[in-house]
């Protein structure tokens, strides 16, 4: 009897440790650097698929032993290589310069694989061990894949970080335990696993897994600062927030103060996010004139073109945005904010602080995800502003680039345009770039929505203005007045802020305060609003065509077509202009390239010297394509869901919640059904006539995959209005059916490999978890350069591949 | 040895000095003269400090991070530096006893230039500003104080990477 329960709490335990990895490296270091490591580390279980391949027989006779073993060293080293890794000196940020960061880098990788490892040679020994049963074993392995994505999300809600590792790591030794139960002789053995898993958490010294933050981030950077303390904690899985109170030296944060201002700012409270983005909660004291200065930032410009407006304000923050609204007395403002702890400091716990003003008569504010909230808010607005919302640093070495964001796309911009009542406002500001990147693919953006929506004279519908250090944008439904433009021209008069455009500017007009080698901004926005538009886009040194909510990678701005000239100027600075997020994401890929050979390779010798049966030879390249295939498929198609599924449930919690946990465990059904799928259609009476299960599965999922390419987006616009819960309920339906048939090839195929070529099991476990490695990097670089529609086409081609190859094997 | 890597190399307290390409460019960009007077916002580990030093101006430098202020005070103070005044504290209101400068230097300006430096800058004054990544400076902006008062700031990339339109 395979230990079911066991697998299925160590499949639990790994992916909620993936999961939590992930939010470790996040806060700790940078985005794309834990995307890196981990998916590297996921390799172990490659490795694993070697390793049991090429000492299987070893194994097998002490199948319970090495299953025990590798379960109580997941416990263990899922805590001990995180704080291990913790203590390397890697700074990611010197990758580029010094070659010890490599090795470090190279020693992460290793020691994070391990745990991985462990899992998969437990999984992959019993799918060896009971070949026949591989259905079940697979059923409890995504079963408790999908308890674990959806356990580690709500753990992250109410426990700390720290303690969910020590939890993951108790539910290794705690799983060791029970492969013992039922086998009378480790009955012992079992009870004293089951009670050290269960006391483990204890055990953990405090110290050892307390998170260590980078000391480049913004957090460690202002800790450094005499009198500055971290005063309040919270933490979920949309953010650990950190509010730091300054005791002797006042935080003063006016991004894109003007020069000419010469205003005292108010005390501030700091919160950063995940160590680094900042927002500020300011002391107000119902003393408008003290926030005077807001007027003399770039955001405010908005305010002197309109009257009294209602305002939409995403991204809310600390609440700074707020400000400037009640400054300029605005007749309501709603204040929309992502994370409900962000909302819950300036509103209740330091509400004294912040002059309540979140409970302003006019504010009213609203936990939610911006781009949902414009699409189902029935209310129309004078002004909808977005301000800021990412980290100046992070945003300078371009560290977002692998970052899906739906704020700034096309779809996106169309939204909120629809939202603005005819003399409104869409504004939105950013930190300045050079040379120009994000301002000016904002500004193609404002283009594509005005012309889609069928307003076909842009260039009277959009101003542009700068600061030395931000830009802000601002787009009209009507066209800009007379009155409006001197507003504008006045305005940045005043505070000596430049004029990249508005309707009639002038080259003379646009580098006066703030110069420039070349007016790049004015003559950007010129060209994107001529006919050399096109050939503009297709020109310009870095990516600026628009994100859309197919291909949303609003920060990948790099271009393979300069790396040449950028490397030439490695000494001088050019480094600086490559977009790290996306090397970062190719050198990842190469190496998960080759190191997947590797391990696909080694055993092959082993292999063809044991398995020395016509079919099982027969089987060897099929074996190779077909769980490659799955592999990259399975994933491709999950990974789309995700994004997919983000916009309709307003929430990429959610979204990553509901259609990893649905996915998984719809797939481990499947993959229980699938025993009786061969019964029924794989009978020997039938063969040749009926086609195979394979067969059928794939075509199950290659017909739902294309039905939903085309349904999806018009279920999802008609469904909007519906309540949380009952687009929870829908997005489960629709994935049931997909992911059902998706845990059904896998489980086949091993089934069929046991029977002909049994050698060959562990090998096509560990291709197959290369392949998923593979696939989560692949995938991403389709979506940046394809969009996920094209991922979606490549993994139903994929699934058909694989099937047509396997199925026709004799 | 390590300057002749021209790379950005940490100093501690997650702070890192400039690589040496960016220093020069920013010493130059001051327009250094002997006898005037320069305040550094951030001395970090000194060096910056020096070579302004070495070209005869007299430095005034602050650094908020107590431990850097005082061990850059050490070695200026070993090397010999006589023209050089180290002050710990918090560089926003500047120096006023010694004010006005003819340049100043500001190494941390993320989201707005401090008004209290601007207004201690001579009118005809120079402040340069690195900006972006500490590991990976992205521009550098040189701000002018006119003989008016009026400000007006340039924006200088380290690197000749025009035009940005390539092939056109």
């Amino acid at each position: 009897m395979p230990p079911l329960m066991a697998i299925l709490l160590l499949s639990a335990a790994t992916l909620a440790y993936e999961i939590l990895l992930m939010r470790l490296f996040l806060i700790t270091q940078w985005h794309h650097f834990s995307y890196m490591v981990i998916s590297l580390a996921l390799l172990g279980y490659g490795a694993s698929g070697t390793f049991i391949a090429l000492t299987r027989e070893w194994l097998l006779k002490r199948f319970r032993a090495v299953f025990a073993s590798a379960a109580v060293l997941f416990g263990i080293m899922a805590a001990v290589s995180y704080a291990v890794s913790q203590r390397l000196p890697f700074n990611p940020l010197e990758v580029v310069w010094d070659p010890y960061q490599q090795l470090y880098l190279f020693c992460l990788y290793l020691l994070l694989a391990i745990p991985f490892f462990c899992t998969a040679t437990c999984i992959g020994l019993t799918f060896s061990r009971f070949g026949e049963r591989s259905d079940v074993v697979y059923r409890y392995d995504l079963l408790g894949a999908g308890i674990g994505s959806f356990f580690i999300v709500a753990a992250m809600f109410v426990l700390p970080l720290a303690v969910c590792l020590k939890i993951l790591s108790a539910i290794g030794i705690f799983s060791a335990g029970l492969a013992f139960i039922g086998q009378g002789s480790g009955r012992k053995l079992a009870f004293l696993l089951i009670a050290g898993g269960l006391l483990s958490p204890v055990l953990w010294p405090q110290a050892m897994l307390q998170l260590r933050l980078s000391p480049y981030k913004g957090l460690s950077q202002t800790l450094q600062i005499p009198g500055m303390r971290i005063i309040k904690e919270r933490s979920s899985p949309l953010g650990s927030l950190a509010v730091v109170e300054s005791r002797r030296i006042p935080f003063r944060y006016a991004p894109g103060l003007s020069l000419q201002a010469n205003f005292d700012i108010p005390p501030q409270l700091a919160i950063f996010q995940d160590g680094d983005s900042k927002t500020t909660v300011t002391r107000y004291e119902k003393d408008r004139a003290s926030l005077a200065y807001l007027d003399f930032q770039p955001s405010a410009l908005p305010y002197h073109l309109l009257h009294r407006p209602h305002v939409l304000v995403l991204g809310a923050g600390g609440g700074s945005d707020v400000l400037l609204g009640h400054y300029h007395r605005a007749r309501s403002i709603d204040a929309v904010e992502l994370n409900p702890h962000m909302i819950d400091l300036v509103q209740r716990t330091y509400a004294d602080f912040a002059g309540h003003i979140y409970d302003l008569p006019e504010v009213r504010v609203h936990v939610a995800e911006a781009r949902g909230f414009v699409a189902s808010s029935p209310k129309r607005y004078h002004l909808i502003t977005l301000s800021l919302l990412d980290s100046f640093t992070a945003s300078a070495a371009g560290l977002y680039a692998l970052t899906e964001s739906t704020l700034y796309t096309v779809e996106a911009f169309e939204t909120y345009l629809k939202r603005l009542r005819p003399e409104g406002i869409l504004t939105i500001t950013r930190w300045l770039k050079l040379p120009p990147r994000d301002s000016l693919k904002l500004f193609a953006t404002a283009v594509t929505a005005l012309n889609r929506l069928g307003f076909h004279d842009p260039k009277t519908r959009i101003a542009f203005i700068r600061s030395w250090n931000t830009s802000t944008l601002l787009v009209k439904r009507n066209p800009f007045l007379p009155t409006e433009i001197r507003a504008i021209k006045s305005f940045s008069d005043v505070r000596g802020f430049d004029l990249a455009y508005y309707p009639g500017i002038t080259s003379e007009e646009a580098n006066r305060y703030n110069e420039l080698q070349r007016p790049y901004f004015y003559e950007g926005a010129k060209a994107l609003l001529g006919p050399e538009r096109k050939d503009f886009i297709r020109n310009y040194k870095f990516h600026i065509a628009p994100a859309t909510d197919d291909r949303p990678y609003f920060f990948h701005f790099f271009k393979w077509e300069i790396l040449p000239e950028l490397l030439s100027l490695w000494g001088s600075g050019g480094v600086s202009l490559i977009e790290w997020g996306y090397v970062v994401l190719t050198i990842t890929l190469a190496q998960a390239a080759l190191a997947s050979i590797v391990l696909i390779l080694v055993p092959l010798k082993a292999l063809l010297k044991h398995e020395s049966t016509p079919a099982g030879q027969h089987l060897f390249v099929r074996t190779v394509i077909y769980f490659f295939g799955l592999g990259l498929a399975f994933l491709f198609i999950e990974m789309a869901f995700i994004q997919r599924f983000t916009l309709f449930l307003s929430h990429p919690l959610y979204s990553v919640a509901v259609v990893l946990c649905a996915f998984l465990v719809f797939a481990g059904l499947g993959s229980g059904y699938s025993e009786k799928a061969t019964k029924i259609w794989w009978l020997p009476s039938n063969v040749g006539r009926a086609p195979s299960p394979i067969v059928l599965a794939v075509g199950g999922i290659i017909s739902i995959a294309c039905l939903y390419l085309f349904i999806l987006p018009y279920l999802f616009e008609w469904l909007r209005p519906q309540p949380q819960t009952v687009k929870v309920l829908v997005s489960v339906l629709l994935i049931a059916p997909l992911a059902f048939c998706m845990g059904m090839p896998f489980p086949l195929g091993l089934k069929r490999l046991s029977r002909h070529a049994p050698g060959l099991v562990p090998w096509a476990w560990g291709i197959n978890g290369c392949a998923s490695v593979l696939s989560a990097v692949l995938a991403t670089m389709l979506a940046i350069h394809f969009g996920f529609t094209v991922v979606i086409v490549h993994a139903i081609v994929l699934y058909g591949f694989a099937a047509i190859v396997f199925s026709s094997a004799k | 040895m390590l300057a002749y890597e021209n790379r950005p190399l940490p100093i501690g307290y997650g702070q890192t000095i400039s690589q040496p390409l960016i220093v020069a460019l920013m010493t130059d960009l001051l327009e250094p003269k002997s006898g005037q007077n320069v305040l550094e916002i951030g001395t970090g580990s000194g060096y910056q400090a020096a070579v302004l030093a070495e070209l005869g101006m007299r430095v005034y430098t602050m650094e908020i991070i107590e431990p850097l202020a005082q061990s850059a005070k050490k070695r200026l103070e070993t090397l010999g530096y006589r023209t050089i005044t180290t002050r710990s504290g918090d560089g926003y209101n500047g120096w006023k006893e010694e004010a006005p400068f003819d340049s100043i230097i500001v190494t941390a300006a993320e989201d707005h230039i401090p008004p209290p430096l601007l207004a201690q800058l001579k009118p005809g004054g120079r402040m340069v500003i690195p900006v972006g990544h500490r590991f990976m400076t992205q521009r550098l902006v040189l701000v002018r104080k006119d003989t008016k008062g009026r400000i007006i700031t340039r924006h200088l990339l380290p690197v000749r990477f025009v035009p940005l339109t390539g092939r056109r």
